[in-house]
């Protein structure tokens, strides 16, 4: 480690001068000689330091002295002139050396400066020109390991994502020795290591990766065994920092980029979705008009003249055409429960009304079935979005007719519990293996068509509830309500609803009013 | 001479499909196919129509453009077709002066039926308040607040009973949250629909045979109530439990 310049050449121009001297003496006056040292004093100084300069210089002066002055030989000095000589002598080649120390020690940090400068440069465009921040921070070790000829490490620390860990080139994470170091430097913020005054003994130099005032990783700079003794200078510490500084804010910039280009495709996928079920939904339901509305009133004129023909005809469009508007409905319901992004419009809803329209819309459908609604009185409003919770149970309601023989009834029973409130259906059906209580929520599963008990209902059944559990499990979920299947005791199956009781809004009761006759 | 609609629908076959239907019946028909086309003959028909069947989703402009103008304009009956499933806008439509709406898919019966409702109640409004409800066994005359329940009278609180006399006003017709909580409880209280779940409860309970499966006061989910014009036969049991009562 040399940090001035070898100072061979000074040692040969003080000996030229001393050559010189002797050779010149008696043939050169005092003067011509004095500047003569002047001119070696200046020349020298070039290669040595300050005070190194001043020292030698005046030892220059005081062999003068001794050798040229008279008397020569000794340190006296005769005349007045010859002691204003030396004097001056001395001055001059001290001013000189301290000057051209100071000017050799600008000219060196001009030229740490503009390194730096173009180290910062360097690093910034390639960071810049990098797609991803694994390939930044490649990028940046690389640059680094070159500059400075220490190995990088480096841990990065994402919000809401595990640490990423980078070791030196061809290795996948620091050594285990560095990982605490890079961890108590995210910690505590500061650089600590060789040179940072903290912890001086580590084996790093410890860097933050500090992006704004957050702290998004750690940099370690490793001396390795085999360069420790080459002839490299250590870089100074604060433009390590800089370098370090420049490396976080490129990556947070990288990042933030990221997350605002997902955000931006996130929102066009959102509306893309919306317009596409905008188009569906009003280009289902328009078609489906037409044809409910024309075969409802060709089911209507043939009964009125009697032909059963066309009005069975017109039945079964009708019902085809109800089937292809529930299935509608369900997939529309289900993209958006699914994505979760708009909230539920939920309001205070009495069971008894939601399962009035849910009886009310299966026996106009089924106009034979027995079924049955049991809600106590005084039982607790639910808190939920109303039409949803109607389609959960038209849904139910409606697997249970068709897994349950023509004349077994179909109940909805209301109980509350301690903290939640618990809706059944409950069917005298053929009930659901207990493997399959599970599966039978996943969209389009379905049961298979050999375990139906009546197989004059396979048309009817055999599709549309493919959806309808899932649609649900996904209103359920919604809700943070639970929904299950369980056998029922003395045949057929039971689906709970078990819906968290809200505390109930407070309304004032009053007496009744005495009727008026 | 019989009764003048307008059928404004941009999709051609519902269009004829709902025309040829309403001729069949009886009506007569205009169709159009636009919101400017629709406003211009409303302005400048030479036979007045009477009622105004109005799909939302028109292809120059939004349908409720056109009902804003009607209600501005003219004293006509407007029904809405919707493929529009959310509830929010159907109470909009009703509150901003809808008498009706229907969402696709409906049966043509569905349709005349409202039509049917739409057309007497404006009717009768013109001539005069409805001051008598009986339907089914239920008797509710608004004047002398007596509410009679097959012969008997039946004992409602004050908001019990202006609950029932606001749906009784308007017959077949649904009543939105917003306009039952205004007109029974006062505008502060728009937002307290619970207390429509409570006293529409306790109406139930002390009206209806059967509370789960209601002849009378019917819920309209997530926008409003309506008392029922005439009885359906369609919920077996409440029917069969209704008779037994009247025998006894």
């Amino acid at each position: 480690m040399k940090r001035i310049p070898s100072f061979w050449p000074a040692i040969a121009i003080w000996a030229v001068f001393a050559v010189l001297m002797v050779a010149l003496d008696g043939v050169w006056n005092l003067g011509n000689m004095a500047l003569l040292l002047v001119l070696c004093s200046t020349l020298a100084s070039f290669w040595l330091s300050a005070a190194v300069s001043v020292v030698v210089s005046a030892a220059a002066v005081a062999l003068f002295n001794w050798f040229a002055v008279p008397p020569r030989f000794t340190f006296h000095v005769d005349l007045h002139q010859d002691l204003l000589l030396l004097v001056t002598l001395l001055c001059t080649s001290s001013v000189i050396s301290v000057l051209m120390a100071r000017l050799r020690s600008h000219a060196a940090a001009q030229v740490l400066a503009a390194e730096q400068a173009r180290r910062q440069q360097t690093l910034s465009t390639q960071l810049q020109q990098a797609g991803s921040v694994p390939e930044q921070i490649r990028l940046a070790q690389a640059l680094l390991a070159d500059w400075t000829g220490c190995t990088v490490s480096l841990l990065l620390k994402r919000p809401e994502q595990a640490d990423t860990w980078f070791g030196p080139e061809g290795h996948a994470e620091p050594a285990p020795s560095l990982q605490p170091l890079l961890v108590a430097c995210v910690q505590e913020q500061s650089a600590i290591g060789p040179g940072t005054g903290r912890y001086e003994s580590l084996p790093a130099l410890v860097l933050p990766l500090r992006a704004g005032v957050r702290v998004i990783g750690a940099l370690a700079l490793e001396v390795l065994p085999a360069d420790a003794h080459e002839d490299r200078q250590p870089q100074p510490l604060a433009a390590l920092q800089s370098l370090a500084r420049l490396l976080a804010d490129e990556i947070e910039r990288l990042q933030s980029r990221h997350q605002a280009q997902q955000a931006h495709e996130r929102l066009q996928t959102q509306q893309l979705r919306n317009t596409l079920l905008a188009a569906i939904s009003h280009d289902y339901r328009t078609p489906l008009a037409t044809i409910t509305g024309a075969a409802s009133s060709m089911a209507q004129q043939a009964a009125q003249v009697h032909d059963p023909r066309v009005a069975q005809q017109a039945q079964t469009i009708l019902a085809e055409a109800e089937h292809l508007h529930r299935m509608t409905s369900h997939t529309l319901q289900l993209a958006r429960l699914d994505a979760m992004d708009e909230p539920l419009q939920c309001s205070w809803e009495s069971v008894e009304e939601l399962w009035g329209v849910v009886l009310a819309s299966t026996r106009r459908r089924y106009p034979d079935r027995a079924l049955q609604a049991d809600v106590p009185p005084g039982f607790p409003l639910l808190w939920c979005e109303p039409i949803l919770l109607v389609q959960l149970f038209e849904n139910l309601v409606d697997n249970a007719i068709h897994y349950s023989p023509v004349d077994a009834p179909v109940r909805l029973q209301a109980r509350q519990m301690d903290e939640v409130i618990e809706l059944e259906v409950l069917d005298r059906g053929i009930g659901i293996p207990a493997d399959w209580r599970e599966k039978v929520f996943d969209p389009f599963y379905r049961m298979q068509v050999a375990q139906r008990p009546d197989p004059n209902q396979d048309a009817m059944a055999r599709r549309g509830m493919g959806l309808g559990l899932a649609l649900c499990r996904a209103v359920a979920k919604a809700h943070q309500a639970r929904i299950w299947i369980e056998a029922r005791e003395g045949g057929g199956t039971v689906v709970h609803l078990r819906m968290p009781m809200r505390s109930q809004p407070q309304a004032q009761t009053e007496a009744p009013e005495e009727p008026s006759t | 001479m019989s009764m003048h609609v307008l059928l404004v629908e941009d999709d051609r076959a519902l269009r004829q499909t709902l025309q040829s239907a309403l001729e069949t019946e009886g009506y007569a028909v205009t169709g159009s196919g636009s919101c400017a086309d629709a406003l211009a003959l409303l302005a400048h028909h030479p036979q007045p129509f009477d009622l105004v069947v109005l799909d939302l989703g028109l292809p120059d402009a939004d349908g409720s453009e056109l009902l804003a103008w009607v209600r501005r304009h003219r004293s006509l009956p407007v029904l809405v077709i919707s493929a529009r499933h959310d509830d929010a806008g159907k109470v909009r439509l009703l509150d901003a002066g809808a008498d009706d709406y229907l969402v696709k898919p409906f049966s043509v019966q569905e349709l005349l039926a409202r039509m049917r409702v739409s057309l007497r109640h404006r009717g009768v409004q013109v001539q005069a308040p409805v001051t008598h409800y009986d339907v089914g066994g239920l008797q509710i005359d608004l004047a002398r607040h007596s509410v009679q329940l097959h012969g008997h009278a039946v004992r409602l609180t004050p908001t019990e009973f202006k609950l029932l006399a606001r749906l009784a006003r308007q017959a077949g017709q649904v009543v939105t949250h917003r306009q039952l909580l205004v007109d029974v409880w006062g505008a502060e209280h728009v937002d307290q629909v619970h207390y429509l779940r409570l006293y529409m409860g306790q109406l139930r309970a002390k009206l209806e045979a059967v509370p789960a499966e209601p002849q009378w006061l019917l819920t309209e989910p997530g926008v409003g109530y309506k008392l029922a014009e005439a009885v359906v036969c369609s919920a077996e049991q409440a029917v069969s439990a209704t008779r037994a009562l009247m025998r006894s």
